[in-house]
This record gives structure tokens, sequence and C-alpha cells, in this order.
């Protein structure tokens, strides 16, 4: 068994759980909550062992490093932070509805990775310029940022849903209808928020310092950094609307979303479309 | 007078608003995409082949060929950095009082202001209940003051997590220092420097410009490496072996590659590219006559030379070598890599001083005389030619600064999203019969948290109560 087995397992775990948590958000079973959260810990496990030996298979093919060095192998890695990320925000928020919103985003990303044939899974070489303990701190951070970044946009269509559906009410509390209350999907909003600014903004300086280290110089303006920084602003705009001006709701919700495209065009539009210094990740 | 005055008042108002801040943000992301979208630092011939003269002309104008370094988005930054820290000195009235502020007795007025508050009725009340009472609050939250006023009426305040008011202070300065940090910057200099492998060199030239610099010291390149992965041509390591000579002396040895650098006072010296340089080697070349095949004379030549081949009049000039023979487009010959994978040189047959052909010549193909038809035949039969090492040299006093302004930056943030200014009150007051108490509270951030605390001290304290022993 290896590494393709489990990852190749790993995304028809997430494809099927992502059946499971749509048949959740319109059948909620009694139990069902419970079986849907342990099996995406399953998947997420299996995700992990997919990771962990290919990584170890990279150091038997002579090259040695963390599975982040080409479109597969990061589109694999960002899933896993989004899965770990999502799976903490439920427990801690005691909801299993939000992942309807937030876990085909991570089991997508997943099934593009194994299924394109645009994308190449082989384990290639870093190239002398990656070779730094600091891709992994740096790249790590950034999609962990990324991750919760999902998590508020799924929270922010689903509060734009139920808005829609005209199920808010005023001191609103437990779950009406099929969708989390909306008090909670706004405090999910925020606290995703937060961590994700936190840490894109760590993920960012990471950057900063490996770039010093690495090309003598913090801050180029290329395009990735730029765009970075772009999304970061927005967040920023974010927690200065919720925090000082004491937004709530449908404006930070639609905040979240046009941070989250950001997100977005950060992570591959930059490479698509935009050419410059990541143009090998 | 007055009219000044709401003038000055308008400005600053208008300075430390969060609105500008906004504006301003908005403003930066939004001309950030021009430059990610059209290329910067680029030749004119770069730009004119996608826009029109007239198009360029006024790209020029707006600095947009560089645009993060031009006037305007300077003047962005600068807006930016002045409007976060009138904000900051605006709010800092407010803050002050906020921090220095003594607990206050919990009155009508106060209570009216806050979020959390309910109230009991207790069974009974006394000295021994109150020290119980302070005892079960302090589980929850440090209790600054607890005093029996002279009316009889038992007021307790506690409170936590104060300091996190400061979070906001500390973003906004670690955003200031990274701002100055960048400017300092420029008092040092970005450069690029070429050493020849076995020779030394102490000048370089300024990143964007065709400046010279000389160093106080000598950076000598004793070898330069590439080392392949396993069975492929993609490169596993560029390394340099470099010696820093200063007066003569050899003072650091140091082999640096890409991603480990070495810093010589104040310098860092990093591994940025290499090469092969046509000057200092030599080729050697393999000539004979057409008619007497057997008979190879060689010379040694350097690009650039011109030589006579006998006393008949005709002459060879070396006039192009590439490491790495390939076609490009338009059937140009290129150079595919730095690396002598293919080493070919063009060769012009002269007689009499005119010139009759020129051809190409290949190292690796010593049976391929080239495409001449002259009375002689060219072989290329080695190839010296010495590598350098490609060095970035950078200085930037200011970095120090921006790494402290990143750490005040993520310590501040953490403390605002993260950390809350928890308030609670409390006051009991006996009356004939019946004792009232009234708690109340308020939490900077994070109410939901704070209100299940502020639920389950209340309960607690009604269970105190009821069965007269601490919970």
């Amino acid at each position: 068994m290896n590494s393709s087995f489990f990852l190749g397992v790993t995304t028809l775990i997430y494809l099927f759980t992502m059946v499971l948590y749509f048949y959740h958000l319109f059948f909620k079973h009694p139990g069902l909550a419970m079986a849907v959260k342990i099996i995406t810990l399953i998947g997420l496990l299996a995700h992990t062992a997919g990771l962990g030996l290919r990584w170890h298979e990279s150091y038997q093919a002579g090259y040695g490093h963390i599975p982040l060095a080409n479109l597969y192998e990061t589109l694999s890695s960002m899933a896993w932070c989004m899965v770990l990320v999502l799976l903490i925000m439920q427990q801690r928020f005691n909801t299993v509805t939000l992942g309807a919103f937030v876990f085909p985003i991570a089991s997508i990303a997943m099934a593009y990775a194994s299924l394109s044939p645009n994308v190449r899974d082989e384990i290639e070489p870093l190239i002398p310029a990656l070779q730094s303990n600091w891709l992994t701190y740096h790249v790590l951070t950034c999609f962990l940022s990324y991750a919760a970044f999902a998590v508020s946009f799924g929270a922010s269509i689903a509060f734009l849903l139920k808005k829609r559906k005209g199920e808010i009410r005023e001191e609103e509390t437990g779950e009406t209808g099929i969708l989390p209350a909306a008090t909670l999907l706004d405090e999910v909003i925020y606290k995703a928020n937060a961590v994700g600014f936190l840490l894109l903004g760590i993920g960012i300086i990471t950057g900063a310092v490996w770039a010093n280290y690495a090309w003598g110089s913090y801050w180029s303006w290329d395009p990735k950094e730029t765009w970075s920084l772009i999304t970061w602003f927005i967040y920023a705009i974010f927690l200065h609307a919720r925090l000082t001006r004491g937004w709530r709701g449908t404006r930070t919700a639609v905040l979240s979303i046009i941070g989250f495209c950001g997100v977005i065009f950060t992570f591959l539009g930059v490479n698509y479309v935009l050419s410059g210094l990541h143009s090998y990740t | 007078m007055s009219l000044k005055n709401s003038f000055i008042t308008n400005v600053w108002s208008f300075f430390t608003s969060l609105k500008l801040a906004i504006i301003i943000l908005i403003i930066i992301s939004i001309t950030s995409i021009v430059g990610t979208i059209i290329p910067q630092n680029e030749a004119p011939a770069v730009y004119l082949r996608f826009y029109k003269p007239s198009t360029y002309e006024l790209m020029r104008l707006l600095d947009i060929d560089n645009m993060y370094h031009s006037w305007w988005f300077i003047t962005l930054l600068t807006l930016f950095t002045l409007n976060l820290i009138c904000c900051s000195l605006n709010r800092f009235p407010a803050f002050w009082r906020m921090i220095t502020q003594k607990g206050r007795d919990l009155d009508e007025a106060l209570l009216r202001t806050l979020p959390l508050k309910k109230t009991h009725r207790l069974k009974s009340f006394d000295r021994q209940a109150w020290e119980k009472l302070i005892g079960t609050v302090k589980k929850h939250l440090p209790v600054k003051s607890a005093i029996l006023t002279p009316s009889g009426v038992y007021q307790l305040f506690a409170e936590g997590g104060k300091f996190s008011r400061f979070g906001f202070y500390i973003t906004h300065f670690g955003i200031v220092f990274i701002i100055i940090g960048g400017i300092l910057g420029n008092l040092g200099y970005q450069g690029f420097m070429q050493v020849v492998e076995g020779s030394s060199n102490d000048t370089m030239v300024l990143k964007g410009t065709s400046l010279e610099k000389k160093l106080d010291f000598a950076i000598r390149c004793d070898d330069f490496q590439v080392t392949f992965y396993e069975g492929g041509t993609r490169p596993k390591e560029y390394t340099s072996d470099l010696t820093i000579i200063e007066g003569g002396k050899e003072v650091v040895k140091k082999r640096i590659k890409v991603n480990d650098p070495m810093q010589y006072k104040g310098v860092w010296i990093y591994q940025s590219s290499y090469g092969t340089t046509s000057g200092g080697g030599s080729l050697t070349l393999g000539v004979n006559m057409r008619a007497a095949a057997s008979q190879t004379k060689q010379y040694q030549a350097a690009v650039g030379d011109r030589f006579a081949l006998d006393e008949t009049g005709y002459e060879v000039e070396v006039k192009r070598f590439v490491p790495d023979f390939s076609l490009g487009q338009n059937n140009q010959v290129v150079s595919r890599s730095q690396e002598l994978k293919n080493p070919a040189a063009q060769i012009a047959l002269f007689k009499d001083g005119s010139l009759l052909e020129e051809q190409w010549i290949f190292k690796n193909f010593p049976d391929f005389h080239g495409t001449g038809t002259g009375p002689y035949r060219f072989s290329l039969l080695n190839v010296s030619l010495k590598e350098y090492t490609g060095l970035q040299l950078t200085r930037d006093p200011g970095v120090w600064v921006v790494w402290l302004g990143c750490a005040l930056l993520c310590l501040g943030c953490y403390m605002i999203c993260f950390l809350s200014h928890q308030r609670l009150w409390i006051r009991v007051e006996p009356a004939q019969g019946a004792v009232t108490l009234t708690m109340a509270g308020t939490s900077s951030k994070n109410m939901p948290a704070f209100s299940q605390t502020f639920d389950r001290l209340q309960k607690q304290l009604k269970e105190s109560d009821k069965t007269g022993v601490n919970p």
C-alpha cells in the first residue's frame, strides 16, 4: 500500500462524505451527525497516512521533501488543512450542518487533484530555490489560513441562503429549518476570519523572512505577494467593520465572500493568469 | 475664528476617521492589482510590444511600469501611515481613561450602560456570606475591589484581560514600524556581481541601474559547482566556495548555496546565478586543408580573435561562442543553458580581408566540419571556459525594524481577536427583610462566551445562598 492508494481512498471517502453532508442537511436523522463526523475523521486519517507516506516515498526517491512541491501536492495538502480546520470548528461550535457548505470545497480540490489530467501526480524533486525549512512554515500557515477562510466562506453562504429564505428573526437561538442559527453562523464567520487573518499575516511574514534569507529582499511586490496582501486587506476591512463599526450579518457575510474570492485568486488565479517568483508552485 | 476652528476640526476628524482608512486600503488594493497585471521594471521594448507608443508614454508619465515606487503610490502609503498615527492619537484619551480607571461602584447610571445584568433575592446575607461570594467570583475573574460602603451596601468589582486593550496600539505600531523599516531600507543597497572562478571582484552593479559600487572588501570565488538529481538534468544545488579578502588578507571562507547565504560586515551575499564567461577562456580550433585531411593544425583562440592561417591571405575570426547550442525562434542561434552541454563556435573565414563564409562548428560533433565550402575545414577540439558565479549583495539597515514590526503586528492581532477585557460588578443591598443581589457585566469582545460565564456565576451564587455552603 503506497501513498497513491491512500490518497485515492481518501478521494473516494471525501466524495461519499460530501454526499452524506448534503443528506444530513435535508434529513436530520438522529445519529447521522455523529456518523458524518466519524467518517470525516476516518477520511482525514487516510489523508494523513497518504501525505505522510508520500513524504516518506520522496526520501526513497532521493529528493526528501514535504509534499508541497507541485500542484497535486499543494491541492492535496490544502484539502487536508481544510478538513482539519472544519472538524475543529464543527466540534467547537457543535454543528455538523456547516460541513455541507465547506466540505465540498475540500473534496472537489481533492478530486480535481486526483482525477484531472492537467495535474501531474509524480513525486518531483524540489528546485534549489525551494529547499528550505521555511517552505513548510510558510506554506502550512498560508494553507491553514485559507482553510479558515473557506469555513467562513461556507458559513457566509449559509447565512445569505438563510436570509433569502426569510428565516432570520430577532433573538433566534437553536437550529430552525435546515440551516444553523444565524447567531451561530455570524459567530463562526467572525471567529474563522479572525483565525484566518492572524494565520495569513504569519504566512505573509514567514514568506517575507524566507524571501529575505533566500533572495535578500523581504518584499518585492511580485503578484502572489501583492494578491496575498490585498486578501489580507479585505479581511482587515472585515475586522474593522465588525469590531469598530459593529457590522453584523449580511454585510459581513458579503465581505467574507469577497475575501474568499481574493483567497482563490491568490492561490490559483495568480499561477494561471499572472506570473512571478511563485510561478513554480 | 470659529470657522477656522471648525475647519481644523473637520480636517482632523477626516484624518482620524476609520472611513478614510478603509477608503485608502481599498484604493491601495485596487491600484496594486494594476502592478500584478502589467509587468514591472521591464525594458521599453517589452511594453511597446503590447501597447501603442502613446499609451506607453502615458504609462511612463504615471510610472505604471514601476508603480510600487511611483510618487502617487508612495503618497497613498504615506497617507495611510498618517491616518494610522492620527487614529491612534485620537483614541488615546479614551484608551488612557479605560486603562487607569479605578473600580467604580455599581449605581443605576452605570447599570443602564451594561449589556449583562441580573438580579435575584437572597434569604440572608452577612459578612461571612460576603467573603464566600468574593471567593466564588475569584474563580472566574480577578477581584479588584470589594467593600462595604457606609450605607451598608456591599460593592464588588472584578476584571480580567485589561491588557488586551493594548492590542489596538501594538498592532498599529507594528504596521508603522514595518513602514519605517521599509524607509530605512532605502539607506542600504542591492547589487549584483560576477566573480569568475579563481579570481576575485570587489565592484558590484547596483540593482536597476548601471551604477557601480565598490565594497571595502573583495570576494574571491574558489569553486563553483552545480549538482544534479540522480539520473536527470534537474539541478539540485548551486554552490560557490567564497573567500572574503580584506586588506590583502583572507578573512573568511564559506560555501554558499541557494537558500544559504553568508554575511560579512552587514552585507549579505547570496548565490543568485551563474554562467560561463566568453572572456578569459579559450577555444582550441583544429584546421586542416580540405585537400590534405591528415595534417591538422591546432590554434588557441578566444572570442573576437582573428588570426592568419598561412601566407596566402586566409584569415579566421572566432565570432561567437555558445555553451549550449540550440535554434530558437526564426532559426536564431541561442544558448539553451549556461552549461557546456553542446558547445559551439561560429567562425568566419576571410580572404585578403573580405569575408568568404561563416559557419558553426560543434565540439560534440567532430565529424561535422561546418557548412563551409572553402579550402579549409574547421573543428572545435577543446573548450576551456571559465565559469562565473553570480552573487547578489544586499545591505538593509531597516530589516530588523521590519521584523520587530511584524512581531508586534502578530502579537497585537492575537490580542485583538482572541483576548477580551471582561468586567463584572456585584452589589448586595440588605433592606428590611430582603436582600437583593444585582450583578452586571460587560466584555469588550466575545460576548456569548462571557455571558455563559456570567450565567454560571449567578447560578453558583444562588446555590451558595440556598445551601449556605461554598460551592
